[in-house]
């Protein structure tokens, strides 16, 4: 079993011992000089080390040692800073016959020395202070040592000899000056750029190893540039100064500790001075930022998850460094790659190397790390991001998201490395906040992600991701985020264990000299959910007022409680449910008072407050009330005399009323007012048993149904005939109008052919059009879902006046309606006209009325397509008699008796020959010339 | 010279005419002439706007005064009373005895200059 | 202009059927040439919109027969847009400005606004003042009456106002006091028996007197709900019989059945189905005062003497928040909801009695 985990995560844990050294081990850069990506790192690095040296060398500075509290430190650093200098000279010697790495690296370094005239200037600034610094005896052993090495070296250039020493010392300095607080006794001051630095301040013990060191690697005779026997002890010595670290730590702590037992003592003693130091430099600092995790080691999140977020960007190397990079990792990975699945193109590709493309990227391009605030996030993409060599471009929600800034960041980020910056490690982007982030902006980063898999082989193109993208959100799944959740390896952070944070609190506590006990801790944690940042914070704010943490303290204090969002499910079900009696870890300050805040949180108050926090968490008064009304119906509770129902709904009825009011006057200053109805129900109706909650949307039905049937009545209402529209509104179309109307519209009508209808079946038949017309209603012809055709009333106001589970009203016959349908659609053509002529509009002139419509101009014809079409559908069905095959010539051919009806009508109406032909515009009149014998 | 013009009977028993001024030509159907044709109807409404309907059109014009009216003439011989107004050439000749009869005197017209109107039959005249 | 209730509507103010009198006096109004704003309330169905059309019909002539239905487009000052529809003749513009909801007021402003500054083109031959007739002024926002109470003085020479609602109680004193208020009362079961039977004569038909008491006993006093009531009998069955069911609207069975339902059951279960119900009142465009009115009507029935007090105490205080708020559902429920605790009450006690 073991073994197999070992197998398992055999690179992980590689991965992990590599972090457990300090990053930038020497034996690292070292390797970096043979990347392909990073080749001008070194020079950077080194450069940038520079910067950071500056400082160092300041306390020979007159100006700036005044600002070292504890000058008596002062010759330590320098003496030890010497020290290195010299074996770094040593180690120099020994790689100078190393040229290729010499040759690498030094033109890497005047790259940016010349596209950065202030890092040049840095550098002349250094260079007459190396000389002095190394010039001048500061402790006889080193001094001694210097020398000894400088007669043995041969120092052809001096000045690349200084640059050099520059290069080497960046291994050993970079540990030495941090920006971040160091664990341990540390010295604060200002860098170079203004940027605050600490330094460490060290044991005569850890120097001692440390020269020994110098003479072991003097020693050593090796072939390699690096031989594997010296990376190995500088493993060992690295590890060794991590234990001496860890010791000098806990020494730290117990005379803290000591310190804060007679801390009512009058004298403190030099390292009280220290200490208080450390505090003052540090003051401005928020203990968040103060204890941040800087280790993989040091995170607090759950190890799996870490593990395979690191495993994930592990995955990038690959793409981003070269293939020869991480050998020993990818060896490693070759051996388990198999075993993931995820990873298996991505190994399989990288046994053949060189001949495939570069696009051995993992599947999943981006990571999205989603959890509640405070659980290290964004901490941990940073850690481990930089521990895997990236360079962290961050873009969260304080930065312009729009898609165009969006789009440029992020091409920025994953296409170009950073050439004038100091830092010249590839990219890594985190995303924070992405759940805020706009739908385009997402939609471009999921574009982004998908070309990348279309035009695999065209590297030359751009647009490809090359490198690892990490988002983070609070809520995956709002909206915005569903397609780039499917492409996104999604890691879920589980709430921290509260044990775990607790310690590491209490660490935090003892190294603050903040007197607490685990059990407030616990209860601290209680009640920030498990959030590291408030517990700090609050823990900070404590520390202010007063040295002891004590559980009352944490109990009756306000801050530190979160607002944090709730799902609208929980928050019913802490409506519906009582809660389980618990040990009450924070209580009202009022309840303290009246001595009953020993009482669990079944108590009244208690719960009170528990409901109210959780209809504050959730935000959305208006769904959480809604909630409540769909479902405390089906809540089990004793109440027979119905007086908690009344009382609850007269809740509601304030509430709507409440709302009413801040909706019409905008006024929201009620607004406070209604949570409370939340607490209300609770009182009344919250069991031992959990209802089963639905989520309401009734309300959002009605509403949808009530919209459509209006609709209907307006759609009916807008073209009515203006007589008939003006006495009429919706309310009363609705109540008065429409139910009669639907028995009224729906006669007995025999099922045979009109043609044989008495005069008073036609003109009963001929009134109803009439009305159908007058309302605006009409059949039109449907397909039911099982395929047969029915005429439905349109608009379909029959809905709005049939009530569920009432009686069916009597239907027309299907033949009926499509005889009602056609006439109604040749009607209101022919509305006016028959109308105007009063009395003769009977069936029986249907003929004569065919005729009438004939002479409507042609403009007009055009609206009634129905008419032709229904129709001789209709003659089929009914017809046996000869005399409809008459009438359905005039239907059918329009056209054709447009035509012949000027024929009709010139016998009928104006018989004459005659015609006038009018010429528009001009007079064809021509005046003549008459010459006077023409009258004679 | 003398053309004489001749008014029958007394002054005032003159009749008086009107010319029909339209705005384009009446034509026929089925080439027949136009001589002796029924022509259409020519109404007053109440409010004295002339009304003429030929064929399918009806017209709406307006009664114009003349600026100097017109008399209509007719040419007689003395000594063949029955030769017609149109015989010319015949005329020439014995100018001397040419004269004038005026047949009607011409102080309107009615103008019917707006574009004729299509008459829907059945349906009521808009008035 | 073929249902009965259209097509028998009298046209002058001569031909009116019932408060003769008060059509005398109106036309006594309109005769002199003039009149001032005018407020017609009354109940629905009596002819409130039948005498202002007769109304305007004596005043301008036959002219504002001729109507026609425009589409009116405002703009908010919140840049949203609105449509409503107006029925206008040359004379007068008629709109319903509740039709836009909250955005009422703008319509007012801006309609009458255009109405009223647009004079007359031939003063000569017409009146020297148009006429805006608002309809549902007791659903105007205060806002709206508001802005309605200046535009009255404003353009007194060139519009006067007729405004027609069901109730004055919902309209601003200061309108009110700016109107001639013109009550209508409602038939009585009589007047609007005659007038039933005249109709049907007028259609050639022969009502029996019993029906025709029994429809305007159904109507609830609502002549053209009489009066659709008595053709929807017709197309059921012809010749009319005495006795002859009048089918009542669906929405009132329903809500009598709802009411039996609160009867007979006072329990949460029962009161989820009440809810389910009132929903499809709802939804069915019934208003929700409408729904309340029926409910009690109903539920009283069901009470003894004193119970009735208080339930209809109740309904009234659950009527009136119902006014002032949002959701009719909650105010609804919560009304069914107090007359099940005040019925079970009643109930229990009387059981107790017993023993």
């Amino acid at each position: 079993m073991e073994e197999e985990f070992d197998f398992d995560y055999a690179d992980e844990l590689d991965a992990m011992e590599d972090f457990e050294a300090p990053s930038y081990s020497p034996q690292k850069s070292k390797r970096t000089l043979c990347f392909e990506t990073p080749k001008s790192k070194t020079g950077k690095e080194d450069l940038n080390d520079s910067i950071n040296l500056t400082p160092l060398e300041s306390p020979a500075d007159p100006v700036n040692g005044s600002l070292f509290h504890s000058p008596s430190k002062t010759p330590k650093t320098r003496l030890s800073r010497s020290e290195k200098r010299g074996r770094s000279q040593d180690e120099f010697t020994l790689l100078s016959d190393d040229e290729d790495i010499y040759e690498m690296s030094l033109p890497s370094l005047d790259v940016p020395a010349r596209k950065r005239p202030r890092l040049s200037d840095a550098k002349e600034i250094k260079g007459p202070d190396d000389g002095d610094d190394i010039a001048p005896p500061v402790s006889p052993s080193a001094e001694d040592k210097i020398l000894a090495i400088r007669t043995k070296k041969n120092v052809v250039n001096g000045n690349e000899s200084t640059q050099r020493n520059i290069t080497q010392d960046y291994d050993f300095e970079r540990k030495r000056v941090f920006r971040r607080i160091p664990s341990g006794d540390f010295v604060g001051t200002t860098g170079y750029e203004g940027q605050k630095v600490y330094m460490k301040i060290k044991d005569e013990i850890e120097q001692d190893i440390e020269f020994s060191n110098v003479g072991k690697s003097v020693k050593k005779t090796q072939l390699l540039a690096v031989s594997l026997d010296e990376l190995k002890d500088q493993l060992e010595i690295e590890r060794q100064q991590k234990l001496m670290e860890e010791a000098e730590r806990l020494t730290q702590e117990i005379h803290s500790n000591l310190r804060e037992d007679n801390l009512d003592g009058s004298e403190a003693d030099d390292e009280d001075e220290i200490t208080d130091n450390v505090q003052s430099d540090s003051k401005g600092l928020l203990w968040v930022e103060k204890y941040a995790p800087v280790q993989y080691t040091d995170l607090l999140s759950e190890e799996l998850i870490n593990r395979t977020l690191l495993h994930w960007l592990k995955l990038w190397d690959h793409v981003v460094f070269n293939k020869e990079v991480s050998t020993k990792l990818k060896d490693k990975n070759k051996k388990k790659g198999n075993d993931k699945d995820f990873k298996k193109k991505k190994f399989g590709a990288d046994l053949l190397e060189e001949e495939l493309d570069k696009f051995n990227r993992p599947v999943q391009k981006v990571a999205l790390l989603n959890g509640p605030p405070g659980l290290g996030k964004t901490t941990l993409a940073h850690i481990l991001a930089r521990h895997a060599g990236y360079n962290m471009v961050e873009i969260n929600a304080s930065d312009d998201r729009s898609v165009d800034v969006f789009k440029t960041k992020i091409e920025a980020a994953t296409q170009m490395k950073s050439v004038l910056e100091a830092d010249p490690r590839p990219n890594c982007l985190v995303i924070d906040e992405i759940d805020g982030a706009p739908q385009p902006a997402i939609n471009m980063l999921l574009n982004l992600i998908k070309k990348t898999d279309e035009g695999s082989g065209k590297k030359k193109e751009g647009g490809i991701l090359l490198r690892p993208i990490i988002c983070i959100c609070n809520d995956q799944y709002v909206p915005s985020l569903r397609l780039l959740r499917q492409n996104a390896m999604v890691i879920t952070f589980p709430q921290t264990e509260p044990a775990k944070l607790a310690s590491r609190l209490y660490e935090v506590t003892r190294k603050e000299s903040l007197k607490a006990d685990m059990n407030s801790l616990l209860a601290l944690c209680e009640k920030t959910d498990n959030d590291i940042r408030s517990c700090l914070n609050t823990l900070q704010f404590i520390h202010r007022h007063c040295k002891e943490l004590s559980i009352r303290l944490i109990q009756t204090m306000n801050v530190g409680q979160k607002d944090s969002q709730r799902s609208l499910f929980s928050v019913w079900n802490d409506i519906f449910t009582l809660p389980r009696p618990k040990r009450n870890r924070f209580l009202n300050i009022n309840d303290l008072k009246n001595e009953e805040w020993k009482v669990n949180n079944t108590s009244d108050a208690a719960r009170f407050q528990n409901v109210l926090q959780a209809t504050y968490s959730s935000g959305e008064y208006e769904k959480v009330i809604q909630g409540l009304f769909e479902n405390y119906l089906e809540c089990k509770y004793k109440d027979p005399k119905m007086e908690g129902l009344n009382f609850a709904l007269d809740w509601l009825c304030f509430v709507d009323r409440t709302n009413q009011y801040i909706a019409h006057k905008q006024d929201y200053c009620l607004l406070p007012y209604i949570p409370y109805v939340t607490v209300t129900f609770h009182m009344l109706f919250a069991s031992n048993q959990a209802p089963r909650i639905q989520y309401p949307h009734s309300q959002y039905e009605a509403s949808v149904k009530l919209t459509k049937s209006q609709n209907l009545v307006t759609a009916m209402m807008t073209d009515m005939i203006p007589s008939v529209r003006k006495y009429l509104d919706q309310g009363k179309t609705v109540l008065e109008v429409l139910p009669p109307l639907m028995d009224i519209i729906m006669p007995t009508l025999r099922p045979i052919n009109t043609q044989l209808y008495s005069t008073r079946e036609k003109e009963e038949l001929a009134q109803l059009i009439r009305i159908m017309i007058a309302y605006n209603m009409t059949y039109l012809q449907e397909k039911s879902p099982d395929g047969q055709y029915i005429y439905s009333l349109d608009p379909k106001v029959d809905e709005v006046v049939k009530f569920l589970g009432m009686k069916q009203q009597r239907q027309l016959t299907y033949a009926a309606k499509q005889l009602i349908a056609r006439e109604t659609s040749e009607r209101s053509v022919g509305e006016e006209v028959s109308r105007n002529r009063g009395g003769s509009t009977s069936l029986s002139s249907s003929n004569q009325s065919k005729t009438d419509e004939a002479f409507i101009p042609n403009h007009k014809r055009r609206l009634d397509p129905k008419a032709v079409s229904v129709a001789p559908e209709e003659v089929i069905v009914r017809d046996f008699f000869g005399r409809i095959i008459k009438r359905k010539t005039p239907e059918a051919k329009p056209k054709q008796t447009a035509g012949g009806e000027e024929v009709k009508k010139k016998k009928n109406v104006l018989n004459t020959d005659v015609w006038f032909h009018f010429k528009g515009g001009f007079s064809n009149a021509v005046r003549r010339n008459v010459r006077v014998q023409d009258f004679l | 010279m003398q053309i004489p013009i001749k008014i029958p009977g007394g002054p005032g028993q003159c009749p008086e005419w009107a010319i029909i001024d339209l705005q384009g030509g009446l034509e026929t159907r089925n080439n027949v002439s136009l001589n002796g044709r029924f022509m259409g109807d020519l109404h007053f409404t109440h409010k004295n706007v002339p009304v003429l309907i030929i064929g399918h059109h009806i017209l709406y014009g307006k009664v114009c005064d003349l600026e100097k009216p017109f008399a209509v003439l007719t040419k007689k011989h003395s000594d063949t009373d029955n030769d017609t107004v149109l015989d010319q050439d015949n005329t020439d000749k014995q100018h001397t005895d040419t004269h004038y009869l005026v047949k009607a005197i011409i102080r309107r017209r009615l103008l019917f200059k707006t574009r004729p109107k299509p008459i829907i039959a059945n349906v009521p005249k808009k008035l | 202009m073929s249902l009965w209730v259209d097509k028998h509507r009298p046209n002058s103010l001569n031909k009116l059927d019932f408060h003769k009198e008060q059509a005398a006096h109106l036309k006594k109004l309109v005769n002199s040439g003039d009149f001032p704003h005018l407020i017609v309330y009354g109940p629905s169905g009596v002819g409130k919109k039948t005498r202002i059309m007769c109304l305007l019909r004596e005043l301008y002539g036959s002219g504002v027969e001729k109507l026609r239905i425009e589409q009116h487009n405002f703009t908010t000052p919140s840049k949203k847009k609105m449509d409503i529809s107006t029925i206008s003749s040359n004379y007068h513009i008629e709109v319903n400005p509740s039709d836009v909801g909250n955005n009422d007021r703008v319509v007012i402003q801006e309609l009458i606004k255009t109405v009223a500054q647009t004079n007359q083109l031939e003063t000569s031959s017409q009146k020297s003042f148009k006429v805006v007739i608002l309809t549902e002024v007791d659903r105007l926002s205060v806002d709206a009456q508001h802005a309605l109470r200046r535009t009255m003085e404003k353009y007194m020479a060139t519009c006067r106002l007729i405004l027609c609602c069901n109730s004055t109680s919902k309209v601003i004193p200061a309108i009110r006091s700016r109107c001639l208020g013109v009550r209508v009362a409602a038939p009585s079961i009589e007047q609007i028996g005659q007038i039933l039977q005249s109709v049907c004569k007028k259609e050639g038909l022969s009502l029996p007197l019993e029906l025709a008491t029994k429809i305007a006993k159904k109507s609830n006093r609502n002549l053209r709900r009489a009066l659709l009531m008595c053709e929807a009998c017709r197309v059921q069955q012809y010749p009319f019989r005495p006795d002859q069911e009048v089918t009542e609207p669906d929405w009132e069975l329903y809500l009598k059945e709802t009411a039996n339902l609160i009867v007979e059951q006072q329990s949460p279960k029962r009161l989820l189905e009440v809810r389910a119900r009132l929903y499809e009142l709802i939804t069915h465009c019934i208003p929700a005062d409408v729904i309340m009115r029926g409910l009690l009507q109903e539920l009283v029935k069901n009470c003894d003497g004193e119970l009735k007090l208080e339930v209809v105490q109740s309904a009234a205080y659950y009527e009136h928040r119902l006014q002032t708020g949002q959701k009719a559902i909650y105010h609804l429920e919560a009304f069914v909801a107090k007359f099940m605790a005040i019925y079970k009450r009643f109930f229990e006690e009387g059981i107790a009695d017993l023993f």
